[in-house]
């Protein structure tokens, strides 16, 4: 035969455990706030610039490329020449290279690798400085020049187009990691719903306990702390909301990214019809091999001199995950709130036990 | 067991955890770190990051390799902003010996031990011209070599008339350095036809419009615009990569017969006897070879950088890499008989090996049985300051862009048109070079030599 402990023994217990839970409570769902925070401000101020700059810098040599050829092809060269569109774009991919180094989130590894690709860029701005200087005098010189900046972009295993690739992953990879262990992850809606459940279970337990021992249908202070309770798991749910929109806004735009990286390699076929290769005397009939250099002439080729700009694409998703997180970086008000309302729930729960345990103090049971 | 035995016991086993986790932490590389830049991606990558693997194995010092064709720009502008890394690799002594004396550039290697076994022309190289050792010798290539077909060749070439009719396979674009291939031609070909004018030439002490220059000049260009001499034309060989062209001797559906090419060709030829190797045509004795180096030097002097070096120079070093390459890359180094024989284990790698390190070949042919009679020749673009080498390159492009254009390889227009831009280019670097009052950026007394003759590198 079990002996059952005293009301006031019972009571003391539950007030603990009511208490000691919110706690658990409280110190969980701020510090899934402050992670959260933690990885959105990250990823506003650090990691989504990274790889917008990435692709912005991949975009402009892209453009900045398909620009030198239309110039040279057209014959504008001559007189401006690879042309002011050309030097815009440079700017930017500087401008963007610059960028990713002060935001790079992928380590030394990331930094060697930007390092490399600002020689590579030099190297390549320095031989469309050859083919300009040459062109004028020696069309079919400058063109040849051209024609190896080209490849030095396109080159698949060690152009610059391939270190931006290179490089792309790495910061990418960076923040898969970033969003899987840090305030987005899965396990901090765990960390801070299971203290919920069981504090919830608790509170019905109370209502329930209190309601056979005192006769009375609801305990007021206790529904109150379980109503306030309910309101804080909404608040944490957006909140993890957010974080998960952040992170799936990040995969669309990383798959959309692959696609249109994909888009730019030209192909084989592409250079051998275009026109710079016709100006050296490598034409269709000469084996692929013979002529294996992938360049922009390709965009010249389905887009012709008038509609050289490059469609930038990719990005916009990330743009997106980028309002998302500056959203829930501001999570000061929510973390406020937090604290209130935990505070509010220990106060009821004490509100509502401590008279009762009051009216056991001077009786056995 | 009695309590005294436990407590035995347990003092073993925790210090038996404590040296494990002490080893695995030193294996991790716990005795610093050096880092590594270089011109090597791909499969020439992965070897030297053995070679790297195993120093880091025996030394407990963490070595990170970067590698990338733009290597002299990321050097500059690593030096410039005085974050270089603690060591470079470059192919050019020329361009090494630029970074001496100047802030965050390359460091003396005096005081760190060299423990390889190399010729005096190879010591000389890794002076860089100076009074002290500032490089040590990686690895070592044999030039002035032909692949040929063998169903289009019945003998061995060994003269320019046994090329009749048989297209050459030619590449230059190497970006950025696109024009490369066009050097070792032109300096095959003065090396070959005036060896007294060649090591004047590449020691900058005479000029570019010196008859016998602009005589290798034509010579090329005479070869290269006979009917069907190049495969493609001139202008395919203008685009194509220099490795690729080098593919096509046997694969590709525009064949070429014969490549002239450097050692390093044979990682991509198999050894099934489809393709043969001659020396460059010329029957005058002594025989002579050109020959380049890819040097490391240190620019950040700290103990992990010296001890690098010191362990690419030893022969344990400079053996791991020809042997994870089967015998395709070789070393400065001269190895013992036996060694030898286990890293090269063809025909044609021991040949080579045999004339880079001044030994006579066993059953080979005439062309590595007498050492004695064997002078090798640094690559003179190698030697030559980073700006002349760069017109060099461009000078070979707009040359063979000319040709294709059917402009005549006229001496005159050589003259006027490549040689006196060329020798302005020069004289303009010679007045930057430290040793302008001697007219020269390099000994011409250390350009040519005899192979190693076994002594010690120190």
């Amino acid at each position: 035969m079990t002996r059952r402990a005293p009301t006031r023994v019972t009571l003391r217990r539950l007030l603990i455990a009511l208490v000691g839970v919110t706690a658990a409570v409280l110190a969980a769902s701020v510090s899934a706030g402050v992670a959260l925070h933690g990885t959105a401000t990250d990823f506003h101020a650090r990691s989504a610039p990274s790889i917008v700059d990435v692709l912005a810098a991949r975009g402009a040599l892209v453009e900045a490329d398909a620009a030198a050829a239309c110039s040279f092809a057209t014959g504008g060269a001559k007189v401006a020449g690879p042309g002011e569109q050309y030097q815009n774009q440079i700017s930017v991919a500087n401008q963007s290279l610059a960028q990713v180094a002060e935001h790079n989130i992928a380590g030394d590894l990331a930094s060697q690798q930007i390092q490399l690709i600002d020689g590579l860029l030099a190297a390549y701005t320095g031989l469309i400085e050859q083919a300009d200087a040459t062109y004028r005098g020696n069309a079919p010189l400058g063109a040849v020049y051209l024609w190896y900046a080209s490849w030095l972009l396109h080159d698949p295993g060690t152009g610059i187009f391939h270190d931006l690739d290179v490089l792309y992953d790495d910061e990418s990879a960076a923040l898969n990691e970033q969003l899987r262990s840090g305030g987005t992850s899965r396990w901090w809606t765990v960390a801070w719903t299971v203290p919920c459940l069981i504090l919830l279970a608790l509170m019905v337990l109370t209502q329930i306990y209190l309601r056979r021992r005192f006769r009375r249908r609801w305990n007021a202070p206790v529904a109150s702390a379980t109503v306030l309770l309910l309101a804080l798991v909404g608040m944490m749910a957006s909140l993890s909301y957010d974080g998960q929109q952040v992170t799936q806004a990040w995969q669309t735009d990383n798959t959309a990214a692959t696609v249109w990286k994909a888009q730019q390699n030209v192909t084989a076929s592409d250079v051998l019809t275009g026109p710079m290769p016709a100006m050296l005397g490598c034409t269709p009939s000469t084996s692929a091999a013979a002529c294996p250099a992938a360049s922009s002439f390709g965009a010249l080729n389905s887009g012709g001199c008038d509609g050289q700009q490059v469609a930038l694409s990719g990005g916009d998703d990330l743009r997106r995950a980028d309002a998302l997180a500056a959203g829930a970086a501001d999570t000061t008000l929510d973390q406020a709130l937090v604290l209130a309302v935990a505070l509010a729930i220990a106060a009821l729960v004490v509100l509502g036990l401590l008279p009762r345990i009051e009216e056991y103090r001077y009786r056995p049971r | 067991m009695t309590i005294h035995m436990r407590q035995w016991v347990r003092a073993a086993a925790l210090t038996a955890v404590v040296l494990t986790a002490g080893l695995g932490a030193c294996a991790a590389g716990d005795n610093g770190s050096v880092s590594v830049l270089g011109t090597w991606t791909g499969d020439e990558q992965t070897q030297f990051e053995q070679v790297l693997n195993a120093f880091q194995t025996k030394y407990h010092i963490k070595a990170t390799y970067t590698g990338t064709r733009a290597v002299s720009q990321v050097l500059a502008s690593a030096v410039q902003r005085g974050f270089p890394p603690d060591v470079a690799v470059l192919s050019s002594p020329g361009e090494l010996r630029t970074y001496i004396g100047i802030s965050h550039g390359l460091q003396s290697l005096a005081g760190v031990p060299d423990d390889g076994t190399r010729g005096p022309l190879w010591h000389n190289l890794q002076m860089l011209g100076s009074s002290t050792r500032y490089a040590v010798t990686v690895k070592a290539d044999l030039k002035g070599l032909i692949w040929y077909d063998t169903k289009r060749f019945t003998s061995p070439p060994a003269t320019w008339s046994d090329f009749t009719g048989k297209p050459w396979c030619l590449g230059m674009e190497a970006t950025p350095a696109s024009g490369w291939p066009g050097t070792d031609w032109v300096e095959d070909l003065l090396l070959h036809m005036a060896p007294d004018a060649y090591p004047q030439w590449a020691s900058g002490t005479q000029g570019w419009s010196q008859d016998a220059v602009v005589q290798a000049w034509q010579s090329w260009g005479d070869l290269l615009t006979k009917q069907g001499a190049v495969r493609g034309g001139l202008g395919t060989a203008l685009l194509t990569n220099f490795g690729d062209a080098d593919a096509a001797l046997t694969t590709g559906s525009l064949p070429c017969a014969a490549n002239h090419q450097a050692s390093f060709a044979l990682a991509g030829y198999a050894t099934d006897g489809k393709v043969g190797v001659a020396p460059f045509p010329d029957a005058t004795k002594p025989r002579r070879w050109e020959v380049s180096a890819d040097l490391a030097g240190m620019f950040n002097d700290t103990p992990q950088a010296r001890k690098l070096l010191q362990y690419l120079a030893s022969d344990e070093a400079q053996q791991i890499w020809p042997q994870r390459s089967d015998g395709t890359v070789f070393s400065a180094n001269t190895f013992p008989d036996a060694t030898e024989s286990t890293i090269y284990k063809d025909g044609w790698s021991r040949d080579i090996a045999a004339v880079l390190a001044g030994r006579a070949c066993k059953d080979g042919p005439d062309w590595c049985m007498h050492p004695d009679q064997t002078v090798l020749c640094f690559d003179a673009s190698d030697l030559m300051p980073p700006t002349v080498t760069g017109a060099f390159y461009r000078a070979i492009v707009a040359y063979l862009t000319g040709l294709d254009s059917g402009q005549p390889a006229l001496s005159a227009d050589l003259k006027k048109n490549l040689m006196g831009p060329l020798d302005t280019v020069s004289q303009a670097a010679l007045m930057n070079d430290s040793n302008k009052k001697q007219h020269q950026w390099w000994n011409p007394a250390t350009v040519c030599g005899p192979s190693s003759n076994g002594t010690g590198g120190t």
